[in-house]
């Protein structure tokens, strides 16, 4: 993508109230909350003045006790030159720490699959390591853990060590 | 009669033939077995489905080598990481290395020394010559070409050797570290690469002779498993692959990190997207990078001596001694990186495609989140993109042409 001013980025997308921030290297990094997360993905996406844009990586992360715990990660690009972007997707509602992982409390927003196909395998790992759901993702099942695996070890409370006992983490 | 991949037509082969379709798995191997027995490196498993011989459907199981990678780093300090990195690849493991220290440094904000740099993209380009020429040897071995397959081997044999010698006398020897890399060049490497270097040419040229122009394998790599780069860029598949199908995206010339803007090379690139273009790319990035090491020698010779990594307190003083071993462990006296609150991410052009590393510091002693971006993980979702449709026949090499690496798709 070109390079991109942030000022105008903020501008042309103040209704989903994100927040741009121009890292030293160039990249950009977008706040947006989860519910405006997959508009935001859309629109960059059919934005032609930004090139052919392209999702690099989706990921996750977890910031233990902070009121937004979970972020998904998208980083985008295009093979032109330009300035990358990371659109951080902080999720409201979920559970805080400690508090294991309640079915209803579920992390949960919506699917790029329709947007980026290769999202596909990505939302799995997320939902697999972060039990975090993907909203419209059409077969969210576990990708690198057992079928029967219970947990989401990348979560911060899940312990490094320790057994697996029957019906729990 | 057609040769090669050919799209299923309408009507089933086998009904005409009388017995019905069938399922067949093939996987898991056992990394270690990897050329002895199977193409295919590693712990992936193909479930197939066939008409006849001709794959109708294709699902890639991953996750049996899944080592929970990103949960070990998140518990041990920055530095030890490494190690776990290390894992990512076989000899490109080296380049995992690499990326991992440029993310983890853009944090600390430290300028590396000019040898350091230059020794690393020297380290990685052998790695690269090393990585291809074991990719190479299991194409051959995945279409029974045993003559080419072992000039490959020997090829991989020796430059690995001479990486071994240029970074600590064995494999993944933690040559790559914050701030620089652990050993100069020993004193008679430019003797060992002199000597290796038309070596390396020749069996290279060897190669192309056995292998590339045999017209076995033309036959068998010629339009099978094709990708576009309109699919390249929606499966997120990067590197020879994606270049194979047209595209001259290359890490190295179009996101530079180290010195690779000052080194001369050419992206080769393919135009159909299939096997034999991606056997094509890789064999002239070989010689393309067998340039650059040498250019790399060149330039660390008229540097003359120098440092070769940072001091750890030059880490803008964000060295503590954790001198105060923590209840029940024995004293660590090794001072800790402290690594300021913030986020980063680098990315390289690995042996496979784009790595990148997102890495994420509190500014506390642990990292938050180390996050791969490995390619073999993307690849192998691709995958069934490509073979349907294919022969059972090119199962094999197409995931050996990929070259699907386990430990780096599982993590």
């Amino acid at each position: 993508m070109g390079i991109i001013d942030p000022e105008a980025l903020r501008s042309q997308y103040m209704d989903l109230e994100i927040q741009v921030e121009s890292a030293e290297d160039g990249e950009l990094r977008i706040e947006v909350d989860s519910s405006h997360a997959l508009k935001l993905l859309r629109r960059l996406r059919e934005d032609e003045t930004m090139g052919l844009v392209r999702l690099v990586d989706l990921t996750a992360i977890d910031r233990g006790a902070e009121p937004r715990r979970f972020e998904v990660i998208y980083r985008l690009d295009t093979f032109d030159r330009g300035n990358p972007v990371r659109v951080h997707a902080g999720i409201d509602g979920s559970p805080a720490a400690g508090e294991g992982d309640q079915p209803s409390c579920e992390p949960i927003l919506d699917s790029v699959v329709t947007i980026w196909p290769v999202a596909g395998w990505l939302e799995r790992e997320v939902f697999d390591l972060f039990g975090i759901r993907f909203r419209g993702h059409p077969e969210l099942r576990r990708l690198l853990l057992d079928e029967h695996f219970d947990g989401a070890p990348l979560r911060k409370d899940f312990p490094r060590k320790g057994r697996i006992s029957e019906g729990g983490a | 009669m057609s040769t090669g991949s050919r799209r299923v037509t309408e009507g089933s082969l086998s009904e005409s033939l009388g017995f019905p379709e069938t399922v067949v798995e093939v996987g898991l191997t056992h990394p270690a077995v990897r050329q002895s027995m199977t193409a295919v490196g590693g712990t992936a498993s193909f479930v197939i489905q066939l008409d006849d011989d001709r794959i109708t459907d294709l699902e890639v199981e991953v996750g049996y080598g899944h080592r929970g990678f990103e949960k070990e780093v998140e518990n041990v300090p920055w530095a030890l990481a490494l190690p776990y990195v290390s894992r990512l690849g076989y000899a490109g493991g080296l380049i995992a290395e690499t990326a991992y220290c440029l993310a983890v440094e853009d944090l600390l904000g430290c300028a590396l020394p000019d040898r350091a740099i230059w020794l690393r993209m020297l380290a990685n380009e052998l790695a690269r010559v090393t990585d291809h020429f074991s990719r190479l040897a299991n194409v051959m071995s995945a279409i029974g070409l045993r003559e080419a397959e072992q000039v490959a081997q020997a090829a991989e044999v020796e430059a690995g050797e001479l990486l071994a010698r240029a970074t600590g006398d064995t494999p993944l020897a933690g040559w790559v570290q914050f701030g620089g890399v652990a050993r100069a060049l020993p004193a008679d490497f430019g003797k060992s690469w002199s000597a290796a270097q038309p070596h390396l040419d020749l069996l290279l040229s060897r190669f192309e002779t056995v292998g590339v122009s045999n017209p076995t394998c033309v036959r068998r790599l010629r339009g099978v498993a094709q990708l576009g780069v309109e699919d390249c860029q929606a499966w997120g598949v990067t590197g020879p692959t994606l270049r194979a199908a047209g595209s001259p995206f290359d890490i190295r010339r179009d996101r530079p990190y180290l010195a690779y803007g000052a080194l001369e090379f050419s992206v080769p690139v393919g135009e159909s997207g299939d096997g034999l273009d991606r056997l094509l790319v890789v064999v002239e990035e070989i010689r393309q990078s067998l340039g650059m090491v040498e250019q790399c020698r060149r330039l660390l010779g008229s540097l003359g001596p120098g440092a070769i990594a940072l001091d750890r307190r030059e880490f803008q003083g964000q060295v503590q001694a954790s001198a105060t071993p923590s209840a029940g462990e024995s004293g660590e006296v090794d001072a800790e990186i402290v690594v300021p609150k913030g986020e980063s991410v680098s990315t390289v052009e690995s042996t496979t495609g784009e790595l990148s590393f997102f890495v994420a510091s509190d500014g506390a002693g642990l990292p938050r989140r180390i996050r791969a971006r490995s390619p073999s993980f993307f690849h192998a979702q691709a995958m069934p993109l490509m073979i349907r449709g294919a022969r059972l026949d090119d199962l094999l090499p197409t995931a050996a042409l990929l070259h699907l690496i386990s430990g780096e798709c599982d993590r």
